[in-house]
């Protein structure tokens, strides 16, 4: 146990922290440079295109140094908010840390809520000064950076480069000098704690554990405490770059486990593994079921594909336990699902798995929060769709769930900062200097807020230099009222939106504009309405068509007609009739992007 | 049978709408010809035994090629092919080249119908256009060829130019009417993107009403249509049988040979298509010996697709029972679900064949779309 380290890495997407874990492995030469597709860690398709680690991965090197031979576990972490609770429980599994900084951009906000989770978990912090090769490294700037925020002296700091390779060996040093070993009673009974898991359509459900107490050994009988469920353990092993079987895995170390589990919601992230016959007397702090935050109705394009994308849901569940459904019905789009989500990112990889992985087209309705509904008769309701908001003269009031955010900007920045928090309903709570030019903003705002488009105004009004971060803090009344809107007089339900009263008139202008650019002109006119409950509160209208005819198809090229048809044609397949008016899926989206 | 191709890459001056393949440089002319006999014979393997049933010389501009130039192609056509007694043979002119001069050349060779790039009689319509000719030399072409003994003769005419009123427009189709020309070939102004008209569209800010496109399109069908034209393609008007053989074959899935740049090809239901640059095309075949033909991998309902556009183009439209025996029932049943959305005045139905009304013309890519696969 005296020589084995767990250790995790915490760094902002984009702060090369997966190139960094690429060295390493390498450096160990727990993988060769053969078979090092970049980015080793991050398996899925998407999460390489997209250069963050979704679902977090734990691998095993071996590392002999002095004649010692050394067990390093890395234990890689989701960098994105939507996953804070997985970072949370593979930090609780390690003992160290290495603080990976990208020495030309410095500390971001995400980067700080995990310092603080590592820290709040006694983890030692070893930081590393990342992308030294490159001209615009500020490393001085950075360096006082991190000791104003961890203290600890300039000479701790790792200068490296996840490109070049330098400072790695550096790194695996300072792993094993200053990371301790893992402690706990090698006699006492299994208390592992459970820090993620995925699913393998062969082997079912692949939990992967960090042994605090005792040890497990193959065809143990085990228990998960919280879930009260229970197995034998067929396979356990380490992770190596694939898995490798063994007879224990012992105090200290990191391992998964095999046990014929068909499905992901059976193993919880934070869960406490034990054995049935001699188990553990206390479970393993932390733990959470974690809950949706925001809710959007997924429905197949094609009305006959509903019990196909029933199963492609069941699947993806399979291995993301935190993806939620249930079905539900628009009159504007037949039998779908309300699924709930752990945020937008968690959305838009859902949306595209499913498209992907499973050949489903799909419409994303408006995302939402949920929300609580309070009738005049006391009763109170949950509300994860805007359709489902109890009839207005019953209704009492409405509370939101509100956040508190932390914003960590350039000075630059500030101004346009704080005005777009405050037109998203923000309440500036605190402002503090990290640096003379880097400012952390706190703001207390509604959750639906992030929701619309918040991201990707917050990127360009501080042309990227902006990180964000955010914790739920309850729910707050609200003066929300529902926005309809009506199409050729129709009410399309998908896409009524919860919206604060006071916005709700500039919301249904941009609204109707932003349908009209989207939804293409027909053979007839096209009234677009914003409404609230009888009262219509804009309009604008798509004209219709009076031709539609490519006049010349020259020389015999008819070729280059039929693809422009053709495309058309596959557009055409992504809308939605409702009424007698087609709709294109982005339609169903575009209060996500007003201007 | 098979219809040939020919494509004439050259211009004197480009007009603001075209994004056809063509070149204002003539330097390399000689060469051109030369690389168009060459390929002429590099096509004979695959076609040998097919008797010639339309030539067609379109561009660019084709009149610019001089008498002993054309002579000179059709020596290599019929040395290689058969030409059919019948054949219609047809050379792309623009007014200001068909002098006197030039038509009695012309009279001397095979040529037996000529498509007049008129465009329009009016003066202002084409300045506006950039065309090489005038008013003028527009209504002396036609006459002056049907007075050397051009009989079959086509003209073009463009509607829905940003300036052009409902009354000046029936002067142009009037005229045609006039001059008693057997087929007339009428296209909607098209605004292509990278041509100096769609730059200038944005730039001015011209803007086209629909409104009067629309408009110009009816007064054209009803006073065509009084005058015993009949409207066979969307674009395309004649007097009894004096349907256009060559354009035809491309509407009714028949062959086609494309020989020069750009020119395509569409043989035994494959697809092709030249090299669109002038100097590859010649180093191709004159040094390479090789044709510079990219043949389309189509897969089946692309095939479908096709055969849905191109017959729906025409009048004889689409006979149901021949669309089941080619490609089969899913696609006929396919067919037969899509039918029940479309207007229904946009379809004419009668036992034999389902094609387009002339409103349904005017929405024909939407009818196509409704009916194509995906």
């Amino acid at each position: 146990m005296k020589n084995i380290r767990n250790f995790c890495i915490i760094a902002h997407i984009d702060h090369g922290k997966s190139t960094l874990a690429d060295r390493l492995l390498q450096e160990t030469k727990t993988v060769s440079v053969r078979n090092l597709t970049n980015q080793t860690l991050d398996d899925m398709d998407l999460e390489r295109e997209r250069g963050i680690t979704i679902k977090s991965h734990a691998i095993q090197m071996d590392y002999e140094r002095d004649g010692e031979q050394y067990t390093l576990n890395l234990i890689d972490t989701p960098g994105h908010v939507d996953f804070s609770y997985e970072v949370s429980r593979s930090i609780a599994s390690c003992e160290g840390a290495l603080l990976i900084v990208d020495a030309t951009q410095g500390i971001q906000a995400q980067t700080i809520s995990n310092l603080y989770l590592a820290l709040e978990h006694d983890l030692e912090i070893i930081p590393v000064l990342n992308k030294m090769d490159l001209d615009s490294a500020m490393p001085e700037e950075v360096k006082d950076q991190i000791i104003d925020l961890i203290g600890g002296k300039r000479e701790d700091i790792i200068s490296a480069s996840g490109k070049t390779g330098f400072g790695v060996p550096d790194i695996l040093d300072a792993v094993i000098d200053r990371v301790p070993a893992p402690e706990g009673d090698p006699e006492a009974p299994l208390q592992a704690l459970v820090f993620d898991s995925v699913f393998n359509s062969f082997r079912g459900i692949i939990a992967y554990f960090k042994v605090k107490h005792g040890s497990i050994k193959k065809g143990d009988k085990v228990k998960f405490v919280n879930t009260g469920k229970e197995y034998s353990a067929d396979e356990i092993g380490t992770l190596r770059l694939e898995m490798e079987p063994k007879k224990e895995v012992k105090t200290g170390d990191v391992g998964y486990i095999i046990s014929g589990i068909k499905l992901a919601k059976e193993v919880k992230v934070g869960d406490t593994l034990t054995l049935i016959k001699n188990p553990c007397q206390d479970v393993i702090k932390g733990f959470e079921d974690v809950k949706p935050m925001v809710f959007a109705g997924i429905y197949p394009v094609d009305t006959d594909e509903y019990e196909e994308l029933r199963e492609a849901m069941e699947k993806l569940q399979l291995n993301d336990a935190s993806l939620t459904f249930e079905p539900e019905s628009s009159a504007a789009l037949g039998f779908g699902f309300r699924c709930g989500f752990l945020g937008m990112l968690h959305m838009e990889i859902i949306q595209e798995r499913l498209e992907r992985e499973y050949d489903m087209t799909v419409i994303t309705t408006v995302p939402n929060v949920s929300y609580n509904a309070f009738v005049k008769s006391g009763e109170q309701s949950i509300i994860n769709n805007p359709s489902d908001m109890p009839d207005p003269v019953k209704l009492d009031y409405i509370e939101e769930p509100f956040i508190s955010a932390q914003i960590i900007t350039k000075t630059d920045f500030v101004g346009p900062v704080m005005s777009l928090c405050i037109e998203k309903r923000g309440i500036l709570t605190n402002q503090v200097y990290l640096t003379t030019d880097r400012v952390e903003i706190s703001f207390e705002m509604p959750l639906a807020e992030v929701v619309f488009d918040f991201y990707d105004k917050l990127k360009t009004i501080s042309k990227g230099y902006a990180s964000f971060d955010y914790a739920p803090i309850g729910y707050r009344t609200s003066a929300l009222v529902r926005m309809d809107v009506l199409l050729n007089s129709d009410p399309v339900d998908a896409l009524s939106a919860l919206v604060h009263k006071d916005n709700a008139y500039s919301l249904g202008k941009r609204m109707c504009e932003k349908l009209r650019e989207l939804i293409p002109r027909q053979q007839f006119d096209i009234a677009i309405q914003a409404a609230i409950g009888s009262k219509i509160i804009s309009r604008e209208t798509v004209k219709a068509l009076r031709k539609d005819v490519t006049a010349k198809c020259y020389g015999g090229d008819i070729s280059r007609k039929r693809k422009l048809l053709e495309k058309q044609k596959k557009g055409k397949k992504r809308m939605r009739q409702v009424g007698n008016v087609e709709i294109p899926q982005a339609a169903f989206m575009a209060v996500l992007k007003l201007d | 049978m098979l219809g040939l191709y020919i494509h004439i890459p050259f211009c004197k001056q480009a007009c603001v709408y075209c994004d056809f393949h063509f070149s204002t440089n003539l330097n390399n002319k000689a060469d051109l010809i030369k690389a168009i006999k060459a390929e002429i014979l590099l096509s004979t393997p695959t076609l040998a035994n097919k008797k010639l049933s339309s030539i067609y010389f379109g561009g660019g501009t084709p009149s610019l090629l001089n008498e002993n130039e054309i002579q000179d192609i059709f020596e290599t056509i019929y040395k290689t092919y058969t030409v059919s007694s019948s054949c219609e043979i047809t050379l792309e002119a623009n007014p200001d080249d068909l002098t006197n001069q030039k038509l009695k050349e012309l009279s001397h060779t095979p040529i037996n119908r000529l498509s007049i790039g008129v465009q329009s009689f009016h003066e202002k319509d084409l300045i506006f256009m950039k065309r090489a000719h005038d008013s003028k030399q527009a209504h002396l072409a036609i006459m002056n060829a049907q007075d050397i003994g051009f009989e079959n003769l086509t003209i073009d005419l463009i509607y829905g130019l940003p300036n052009l009123t409902k009354q000046s427009w029936l002067l142009n189709i009037n005229s045609a009417i006039k001059y008693d020309i057997p087929h007339i070939s009428s296209y909607s102004l098209t605004i292509e993107p990278k041509t100096e008209l769609a730059y200038l569209v944005k730039k001015q800010n011209i803007k086209i009403p629909e409104k009067n496109t629309v408009e110009q399109y009816w007064l054209l069908c009803e006073t065509l249509n009084s005058y015993n034209y009949e409207h066979y393609e969307v674009s395309n008007f004649c007097k009894t049988g004096k349907y256009s053989l060559h354009n035809s074959a491309y509407w009714r899935g028949s062959n086609y040979l494309g020989i020069g740049p750009s020119a395509h090809s569409f043989i035994e239901r494959k697809r092709s298509s030249n090299i669109a640059n002038n100097n590859l095309y010649i180093k191709s075949v004159l040094s390479d010996n090789k044709r510079p033909n990219h043949e389309e991998d189509m897969s089946y309902s692309s095939q479908y697709n096709d055969y849905i556009i191109t017959r729906l183009r025409a009048k004889w439209g689409i006979n149901e029972q021949e669309l089941l025996k080619k490609f089969g029932e899913q696609y006929y049943n396919h067919f037969s679900k899509q039918v029940k959305n479309i207007n229904p005045k946009h379809l004419n139905t009668n036992k034999n064949a389902l094609s387009l009304t002339d409103e349904g013309m005017l929405f024909s890519d939407s009818v196509f779309v409704n009916l194509m696969t995906d």
